[in-house]
């Protein structure tokens, strides 16, 4: 089997469009857990997440011709998976707001630096993750893109389809919020 | 309290837009005021709590369960020539092979054998003056050619071998169409649906 690991993205789009099947394997390496995070953050379900998560790289791959260079590769992955997550809520009417994210704490990284230390973080994490779990959707998305996948407002309001200052305000908002949320905890103060 | 220009300034800091001096003057309030203090430890949070959040791995099958539908779905593997295809192709390279045999296996019947020196001063094809007449004198001499390699493996006549001849260019007509044209056209026409689909 040849190498893809030192191709770009595009190189790789290009080989499996022009036949070489497995180059998908490396893209698949490469964006599942970005796409499964994103879509475990907006579904909240390990097992929907998943299935979602599965149907977004199958999409991708149908739509693998249509992909052009000037978007970046990960920016458009996201827009699919974020449209096919708003789409397939939008199908089932289906707002899930149960948590099941004490699972996630298992799975998280395995290094870490000091048992102390990593038991802020997963308390930290946790805690946030709930707490996103709480926000509305509207409020969600945008701020899951733009702080835990760092994408700019531009790219965030080319994916949900709104106009920048509206996800601008929308990420405020979502700050808002979550500080609120976290100060009612009383655990402002922890770890700063 | 002008706290609010202070939270803007936090929501500038978290998109990493708060210039230096913006920082101290962020800095210099919070010392002062216990709120934004508060707050901008909250945020500090957050943020903290979003780097952690990016390390969720998939499933470890996932990446396979995913290869594996895509390899039944094999929307891009290299097309696998048809029977049908492969029967075509198989009939055109026959019929190059029997053109060439039969148009080289002429010349060179004609220019070493003793058919063709009676056949070529018959079409007369040593008359050699313009290009038109050289276009005919060429044609001429391949008729001449597949005339003495008919010649040379049994008795025809003169007719019917001309009539032979002319078979061997309508099929060679042919050939050149259906590569050069057709085929490659319908080879198009099945790539373009194979791409909408
Ligand atoms: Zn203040």
């Amino acid at each position: 089997m040849i190498a893809f690991t030192d191709k770009s993205d595009y190189e790789l789009v290009m080989a499996v469009v022009d036949g070489q099947q497995h180059a998908f394997d490396e893209l698949l390496q490469r964006y599942k857990n970005l796409v499964y995070s994103v879509v475990l953050r907006m579904v909240n379900d390990r097992e929907d997440a998943n299935d979602q998560a599965q149907e977004i790289f199958i999409k991708l791959y149908k739509n693998l011709e249509k992909y052009r260079p000037d978007y970046k590769f990960s920016t458009w992955v996201i827009k699919i998976a974020t449209n096919h997550v708003i789409d397939f809520r939008r199908r089932t009417k289906n707002e899930v707001l149960v948590s099941h994210l004490e699972d996630t704490d298992h799975e998280q990284s395995e290094f870490a630096p000091s048992p102390e230390e990593a038991y802020i973080a997963k308390e930290q994490t946790r805690q946030l993750a709930e707490m996103l779990q709480e926000l509305p959707e509207m409020y969600r998305i945008p701020i899951v893109l733009y702080h835990q996948q760092g994408l700019s407002y531009q790219e965030i309001s080319e994916i949900v389809n709104e106009p920048m200052s509206k996800v601008k305000n929308r990420i405020f908002r979502a700050r808002k919020l979550l500080k609120e949320n976290l100060t009612m905890k009383g655990e402002a103060s922890y770890g700063v | 309290m002008a706290c609010e220009k202070y939270t803007d300034m936090m929501m500038d800091y978290m998109d990493g837009n708060l210039s230096d001096v913006e920082q101290n003057e962020l800095k210099q309030h919070m010392e002062e005021c216990n709120a934004c203090n508060e707050d901008f430890a909250a945020y500090s949070e957050i943020l903290q709590g979003f780097n952690e959040l990016e390390i969720i791995e998939a499933p470890e099958d996932f990446a396979a369960s995913v290869m594996a539908k895509i390899y039944e779905l094999n929307l891009y593997a290299p097309k696998k020539a048809s029977v049908k295809e492969r029967l075509v192709d198989g009939a055109i390279f026959a019929a190059w092979v029997s053109v060439a045999t039969v148009l080289f296996g002429g010349i060179g019947f004609a220019i070493f054998g003793n058919g063709a020196v009676h056949f070529a001063q018959i079409q007369g094809f040593y008359t050699l003056s313009n290009i038109f007449e050289a276009i005919t004198v060429a044609s001429q001499s391949i008729i001449a050619a597949i005339g003495s390699f008919l010649a040379s493996i049994g008795n025809w006549s003169e007719s019917s071998m001309v009539v032979y001849s002319i078979a061997f260019f309508a099929l060679f007509a042919a050939l050149l169409l259906l590569q050069v044209y057709i085929i490659p056209r319908q080879k198009a026409a099945v790539e373009r649906n194979r791409v909408s689909e």
